[in-house]
Parts: structure tokens; sequence; C-alpha cells
């Protein structure tokens, strides 16, 4: 176990020094649109510099005057004291904005990680027990509905028909102008009130994957001998599907579910800037929109990080709920 | 015998398909041992033998949703490719609409008792006007007022009718300064008598050192008075004023009947003013000249109209009303007197008449009574660009209407031929990128597969360290890096499917890798191996047709989520930009707040037509799966 878990680290260690290293060379190879905004932006104050000696000066503070190898020795230097240095779009350090902000990000997608479980598994397995059923076809039609539609239009529809046509719930936003004056409880709920939406959206966004995910899982489990066994020993069908089919079903869920983890850190993107919930996605798109190096560069490596943690997770879940697998 | 071995070795344990195959061997094998025998009509021969992509068709079609998703796709290629052959518009057409604006064209108001207008022989008499406007309506004949100087002065008005008065007053007409005299007003040409006059006055006067004195020439009387150049005491100056004319107060108003601009100055001219309205107020009939121009006022007529006339050509009309334009146009005087017939209807609220323009139409005025006013508001069609028109409203294209039914947008652009084309590029965009990621994935998870080995570890790391990258941010840096680069547009779409598939190739390459690490173990490989095949021919030969099935079913199914994935970049502004067109560009619009809750059709169709692409190249995909492997049931 040990020695698995030593190979797999020092594996997972190399791809992340490999990763970053193509991560860090694709931004630097970037035309830096942060730097040639703010030089022109300095520029054009009146008795200022000319463009090109500020663009220097610039390039030369920010660091992005060394050639790549260079700059990424530098960076690393500093990442592996956890030291990112101070992010250029919000002027704070790296690792301050992302304490400020991961929390949402994390609340929502442990929320949605519970609703969509308990939503997709259920709906999963009912598909696969009534096979080519109506119910089947519904629940197939509805999972590839949901794996199709882009979350910005699934966002935008739920905005226009719940938050604008009906009025039921906030446009966007985290708190209401009145967040100030509330309880603690009070403050509880209306966070709660405003992330109905975001939670909602990517409920749907990734319940077709898991309940066709069941679906398949469990329909190879009521096809093999053992349930045959089960069934011909006369167990009720109640027995046979809760007992000995969904505890094995579960095997393959565990491994989805540790797969989830760079999801549940990484936040929601797209989720995230459409209904502008200030967690680490819509933060880091606007940093990565502004072409703010350090903070691109932290979240990137910090989703590689999950991503790396949660293959090995895998791993080591699977052996443990699956007595038969054995790690080496 | 090849293609057999290949579905087979795909679905080994499917029941139908096993069962169809023991039927055809069976058949096959007692055909051939009994070629002579001719068929009956009941004959189990006659059975058609089915070749295996016969039967992967047959339960294809028999799957109701991949038929569905086939014919989505289907009518989104058509609708695509084939639809803006077929579109009456072109993608760069702007729509150009009508739209009715009231927009306020005049104003009338009849002269009352208080709105005396005055004109001046010079502006210096602008302050005695003013305060002889004050005095009309006690129609004192006489009242004092302080000049422009500061000085005390008597003005009289001389009423001529109860519209027409006279202001006259202490006009100074010359000065004298040391021997030379001069007008006061450049245009007044004064007798050489009377300059000689003054002049001989004026030395009589310095040299009796008096401040004042009269001199009379012709009858009339002329006052002299010292006056003081601040500058230069020494000089002596006399200024010579007599009593005369120096404004007129009015409650009339002069009407242009031809559009010519110099008249405006005519009637700004006081000596026509002064002879024109002195005319009118006795009556009319009278007969004046100025410079080389005679001019008549006609007698006035029924409405208490008279006609001013230059040379025995009508100019103009004087009438008892204002009515001036709000914008810049002429009006004529048989439009001033519909206006007015209008509006002395209106007593109060609003009114309208009709009134023809220069191109023989009807156009409708509005009448409103504000305060003391009347306000005409013409309801006028302006052209403009049909923005954000809802669905089948009649807008103009090159001077056609044109029916939009699915309105236009921000530009005036039409909605459905934007689809059409925005269609296009984004199916383009996932072929393209479908076709670059098969083709690396292909490559390098075959060697992958094939060689296994050290090369095998080194790939997997490979395609490990590719999967680890994170996707989204990493293509959003590079695309917006794009932006800081300013490339084209067409050079963009083309590098963005560039990033897109070689981001998204180590998914094929793990499948691909995955199915030829089973295969090549399989007896026909081995087979191939013994005949001393080339590895290049195994490789493509025998291995990848043998993964053909699958890659289709995942290259259908990525075909849906690089559609999804170019949409999103799209709508985030960081794909195909405005005005080129992608399904994803066209919900751009609807990151503007208003777009969104007011203008559903500009963003809502565009955003179907994704679900429903993806929705058919999903469904298409499960049933592609389920046709080639029969064991997996979806």
């Amino acid at each position: 176990m040990s020695k698995f878990l030593i190979r797999r680290l020092s594996l997972a260690l190399l791809i992340f020094f490999m990763g970053v290293f193509v991560s860090y060379s694709v931004i630097r190879m970037m035309p830096s649109s942060y730097v040639e905004t703010k030089a022109r932006e300095l520029s054009a104050a009146p008795g200022s510099k000319p463009y090109e000696e500020w663009l220097e000066q610039l390039n030369k503070k920010y660091g992005l005057d060394t050639d790549i190898f260079t700059g990424y020795v530098r960076w690393l230097g500093g990442a592996v004291r956890l030291d990112f240095g101070d992010s250029w779009k919000y002027t704070i350090p790296v690792t301050e904005k992302f304490g400020q902000v991961i929390w949402y990000s994390f609340a929502m997608n442990l929320l949605t990680l519970f609703v969509q479980f308990a939503i997709g598994i259920p709906l999963g397995i009912l598909a696969a027990r009534k096979q080519y059923s109506k119910t089947d076809y519904a629940v197939t039609v509805f999972a590839l509905a949901c794996i199709s539609l882009p979350t910005f239009f699934m966002a935008m529809i739920f905005k226009y028909f719940i938050s604008i046509k009906l009025g039921w719930l906030p446009l966007y936003g985290l708190h209401s102008s009145t967040y100030g004056t509330l309880s603690t409880f009070g403050k509880i709920a209306d966070i709660a009130y405003h992330m109905i939406l975001p939670v909602l959206t990517l409920t749907l966004l990734s319940i077709g994957g898991i309940m066709r995910y069941t679906r398949t899982n469990m329909l190879e489990v009521l096809n093999s001998d053992y349930i045959r066994t089960a069934r011909a020993k006369g167990l009720p069908e109640k027995r046979v599907i809760n007992k000995h089919a969904f505890r094995n079903t579960l095997i393959p869920l565990v491994t989805l579910m540790s797969t989830l983890l760079p999801s549940m850190f990484g936040g929601a993107m797209i989720t995230e800037t459409m209904y502008q919930i200030p967690g680490i996605g819509y933060i880091s798109y606007q940093a990565i929109i502004a072409g703010d190096i350090p903070f691109s560069m932290f979240y990137l490596s910090f989703l590689l990080i999950l991503t790396l943690i949660s293959l090995i997770l895998a791993d080591i879940m699977y052996a443990v709920v699956d007595p038969r697998v054995r790690i080496n | 015998m090849l293609l057999l071995t290949r579905v087979s070795g795909l679905t080994s344990g499917g029941e139908n398909m096993e069962n169809n195959n023991v039927e055809n061997n069976m058949l096959n094998f007692e055909k051939d041992k009994n070629p002579q025998q001719t068929d009956t009509l009941s004959d189990e021969r006659r059975v058609k033998v089915m070749s295996p992509s016969m039967l992967v068709f047959k339960r294809f079609i028999r799957n109701k949703l991949a038929v569905i998703g086939f014919i989505i796709l289907a009518f989104m290629f058509l609708f695509s490719f084939v639809g803006p052959f077929f579109s009456p518009y072109k993608s760069r057409d702007r729509f150009y609409t009508f739209e009715e604006m009231a927009k306020e064209y005049a104003e009338f108001k009849v002269i009352g008792p208080q709105d005396w207008k005055y004109l001046v022989r010079s502006d210096e008499y602008l302050a005695a006007a003013m305060q002889a406007t004050a005095k009309l309506s006690s129609k004192e004949p006489s009242f004092v007022y302080e000049d422009s100087n500061g000085k005390k002065q008597t003005g009289y008005l001389t009423y001529i009718g109860d519209r027409v008065a006279i202001l006259s007053s202490q006009y100074e007409l010359a000065r004298y300064v040391d021997g030379e005299v001069t007008a006061s007003d450049s245009g007044t040409v004064l007798s050489e008598e009377l300059v000689a006059l003054i002049i001989q006055k004026s030395q009589e006067l310095a040299a009796a050192k008096e401040k004042e004195g009269t001199l009379e020439f012709e009858g009339v009387t002329y006052k002299l008075v010292k006056q003081f150049n601040p500058e230069d005491r020494l000089q002596t100056i006399y200024s010579v004023s007599t009593d005369s004319d120096i404004g007129i107060l009015h409650r009339l108003s002069f009407h242009s009947i031809t559009d010519d601009k110099s008249l405006e100055a005519l009637f700004k001219d006081y000596e026509f003013v002064k002879q024109a309205l002195i005319g009118f107020a006795n009556g009319g009939n009278a007969e004046f000249n100025m410079g080389t121009d005679r001019f008549r006022i006609s007698a006035l007529d029924s409405n208490g109209y008279a006609d001013v006339l230059r040379n025995n050509q009508m100019i103009a009309k004087i009438t008892n009303y204002n009515l001036g334009p709000k914008v810049s146009a002429f009006l004529s005087f048989e439009y001033k007197e519909a206006a007015r017939q209008a509006c002395e209807q209106v007593k109060s609220g609003k009114g309208t008449f009709t009134f023809p323009d220069a191109d023989g139409n009807e156009v409708e005025y509005e009448v409103e009574l504000k305060d003391f006013y009347y306000t005409i508001t013409r309801i006028e069609q302006t052209y403009m660009l049909a923005r954000y028109k809802a669905p089948f409203t009649e807008n103009q294209l090159n001077g056609k209407p044109s029916i939009n039914p699915f309105g236009t947008e921000e530009s005036g652009f039409d909605v459905l031929t934007r689809l059409m084309y925005g269609g296009r590029i984004s199916l383009m965009v996932g072929f393209v990128v479908v076709f670059i990621e098969i083709i690396i994935g292909v490559i390098i998870g075959g060697v992958a597969g094939y060689f296994s080995g050290w090369v095998d570890v080194i790939i997997m790391r490979f395609i490990e360290l590719f999967n680890c990258i994170p996707f989204y941010p990493l293509l959003m840096i590079i695309v917006a890096g794009l932006d800081a680069a300013r490339v084209g547009n067409s050079v963009r779409i083309m590098l963005l499917m560039a990033v897109l598939g070689i981001l998204s190739w180590p998914g094929i390459a793990r499948i691909v890798r995955g199915q030829i690490l089973s295969l090549r173990e399989q007896d026909f490989m081995v087979a191939a191996e013994a005949t001393g095949l080339p590895v290049g021919r195994r490789i493509f030969r025998h291995l990848i047709p043998n993964v053909v099935p699958l890659l289709i079913v995942s290259a259908t199914m990525s075909l849906g989520s690089i559609i999804i994935t170019e949409a999103t970049l799209s709508f985030l502004g960081l794909g195909v930009k405005y005005p080129a067109a992608s399904w994803g560009s066209i919900i751009n619009q609807a990151n503007d707040f208003v777009v969104m809750s007011q203008y559903w059709w500009v963003w809502i169709p565009a955003g179907i037509l994704i679900l429903l692409t993806v929705l058919g190249f999903n469904f298409v995909g499960d049933g592609l799966r389920d046709a080639f492997d029969p064991k997996m049931k979806r």
C-alpha cells in the first residue's frame, strides 16, 4: 500500500511540475494584455513617458523580462514556499483573495453534490429497473437534455423565466441590499436564497451524467450472476434491488464522487460567472480575462493538484469499497 | 469474412447478433451444398442475408431516440448549409424601419394685446423700445426712459390703429468733432447744407462756450449738446440730435410666400418694416420705394391680412398671428392658414389636421394647446435601423417591405439568417475540431496501444498530463491572449479550432489505445503478424478499422461537447466575434440585461438550436453505440 502510494505520489508530483510548466509556458507565450493595457493607461497621462518605456519598466516590475524557463523557476521557488505573489487585478496576495472566496464555491458545490446524488441515483436505478419502459425513456431523454444544455443557456433560461418573468428568485449576486442589517440567521437564509438558482443549475448540469452512470452500472449489476442467484433463492424484488444490487452499484459511484473533488473546490466557472457569485470560479475568470498571471497560475496549479489528488483518491477508494481490488 | 470478424469481435456475447450470425452461416452453408437447386417462394433460403453494416443500420433505425436525433441533425445541416441559399436575405443585410415619431413641428399663436414686438433703428434704442412696450397698454403718449448712457430721455408713442405704434425720441443724427461732421448712423446721408450749418453753429457755440444750442433746417429743429471725450478733454464735440422715430412697435407678423432666405433680412430692416406697417395700419393700399425696389401694401382682405408686393410681385403676407417652424423647414402660407384654422378650432386639448407635403402626400399634424400657444406636432415616419424588432414585424430592406420571422437584432440583422450562418460556423467548428482530435488521438493512441511497453508508458503519462491540466481555464487564457494579439475574425476562428482540437485529443487517444490493447491479443492479429505484414499495414488495415465503430461513437458524442464549448466561449465574447455569427456569439448579445429581459427572440432561438443539435448528436451517438454493441444496452 505505502509503496503504491509513494509511486503514485511521485508520479503525481512529476505531472504537477510538468503541468504547471506547460501552463506557465502557455500563459507567458500569450501577449500579456494586462501589462500592455496598464502601459497604455500610464503613457496616456499628461507628461508621461512613452508607451514603450512604460512597457519595458512594467515588464521588469512584473517579472516578465525573463525567459520562460527562468520565470518558471522563479515562480516555482515562490510557490513551494506557498508564496504565489500578489494578484495584479485584485492587488492583494493571491492566497488572501483565495481564502476570501473559496468557501462560497465550496458551500455551493457541497450543496449541489448532495442534491444531485439524492436525485440522480434513485432516478438512475429506477430507469435501470424498468429498462425500455416509458420511465426509462423519460429519464434517458432528461439526462441527455441536461448534458446537452450549455451552462450559460440554462442559467439564462432560469434567470429569464424564474427571476424576470416570475420574480421568484434574485437575478444574481450573493447578498440582498439589506444584507448588512440582517441577523446571523437572516444572513444565512439570504445567502441560501441567492444560492437556489446556481445550485439548481449546477445540479441539472451534472445530474444527467450521474443518472446515466448509475443506470449503466445498475444494468450491469442486474445482469450479473449473483443477482440471478438472489432471485432464484426467492428473495423479494425489493430486497434484491436494495441489498444486493444497489450496494454493488455504489462501487463505481464512489470513484465518481472522488473525481468530483476538483469541481467542488475548483468552482463552476461559467455558473458562478453567470450568477455573479464571488466564488473562486468567477474571481478566477475575471483574473484570467484581465491577464492577471499570478492569479491564473495559482488557479491552474490549484486545479491541477486537486485533479491529481482526486485520481489517487479514486484508486484508494476503489480498493476500500471493493475488497476484490488489490492495490499494487 | 473480414467484416464478419470485425463485428463479431466487437459483439461477442450479443444475443441477437449471435443468432443472426449463426443463421447466416447456416444459410450460406446450405446454399453452398446445393448450388443448382432453384428457390421457391416460401423457401427459407430466400431470407436476405444481411451484412454486418446492414445489421448495425437496422438496429440503429429501430432505436426511436436515435432516429429522432438523426432527423434533428439532418434538419440542422439543411438549415445551416442549404438554408442560406433559400433565405431571401444575406448575412450582412441590414433592415430598416419607419418609426412613427411625433416631432414638434411648429408653434402657433395669435398675437394678443400684450404681445408687442418691436424693431429699432439701431441697437442703442433697444432699452427705449423695451421700456416702451411696458407703456403701450396704458396708451400713454409719452414716457421717460433711460438711454444706453444712463441719461434720462423722453420717448413719444404715436399709435396708428391698435396694432402699430411709432416710438420717437431724441435721436442723435451726427457728431461734430473739431470741425468735422460725421453721421452717427453710417447709413444716413447728410446734405451738404446741413453739414455746413452744423459746423457753423458748433463753432459759434464753442466760441461762446455754450453747452447747448439749436438750429433749424428745412423745418426740422436740431439740437446741439456739448459732449466730452474722457480721453482727450481738449476736443470740441457737439452731438447733433433731432426728434425722430427710433423704433416701431407692432402686433403683426410677416409671412414670406416663397422660401427666400433674403426676405428674412428684409423683414428685419427697420425702414422697410416701418413703411410697410404704417401702410398696413393705415388700411393698406400704400406704396413706397426702397433703394431700387418699389413696394406695395395691398388693401386688407376679409381676414384683416395684407399682401406685400415687391415690384408687383407678391412676396409676403402681413397677419395678426405668429407661426414659426420648430424644425428647419419652410412653411408655406397655405400651410400656415390650414394650421391656423385647425388651431382656432381647438379650444382645449388636442386636434389634428392634414396637409399635403412637397410630394403631395397627406401628412397628419397634431395640434395641442399649451398654456399660451399651440404646438403643432408632425407624426413623422423616420427611416431608421430596425433594432430589436419583434418577430413578424414588417421592416424595410433596400426600400422593399420584408418580414423577419425571427425578428432583428442589435444592428438590424435578420435573426433567422444569422442563425443559419451561425449554424455553419458552429457545426464547422465542431467537425474540424473532431477531425483534428481524431487524427491526433488515433495516431498517438494507436502507437501507444500497439507498441505498449515503455512507449505506452510515456504516452500514457503524457495523456495523463494533458488530462490533468484544467481545460476551460487554459482555453480561456489562450483565447484571451488572442484578444490581446488582435487577430482578425477568420484567423481567430481557425486558431480557435486548432486550440480546441489540440486540447481535446487525449480522450480519443485513450479510447483508441484501450481498444487496440484488447484487439491486438486476438487471433486475427496473431494471424496478421504470422503472415508477415508490415507494422503500418497491421495497424492501419487491421487494427484501426476495428476501432472505427467506437471512434464514430465517441466522435459523435464529442461533437456535441465541442459545440457547447465553442458556444460558451463565444457567449463569453472570447470565441467568434461580432458581427461574425455563431450560435454562441448570437446569444452573447443577451449579456446586456435589457436584451435578455426584453428581446427574447434574439437569444432563445439560438440556445434552442444549440440544445437540439447537441441533443441530436448525443441521441445519434447513443444509438450508434447500441447498434455497434448490442450487449451494452445504452
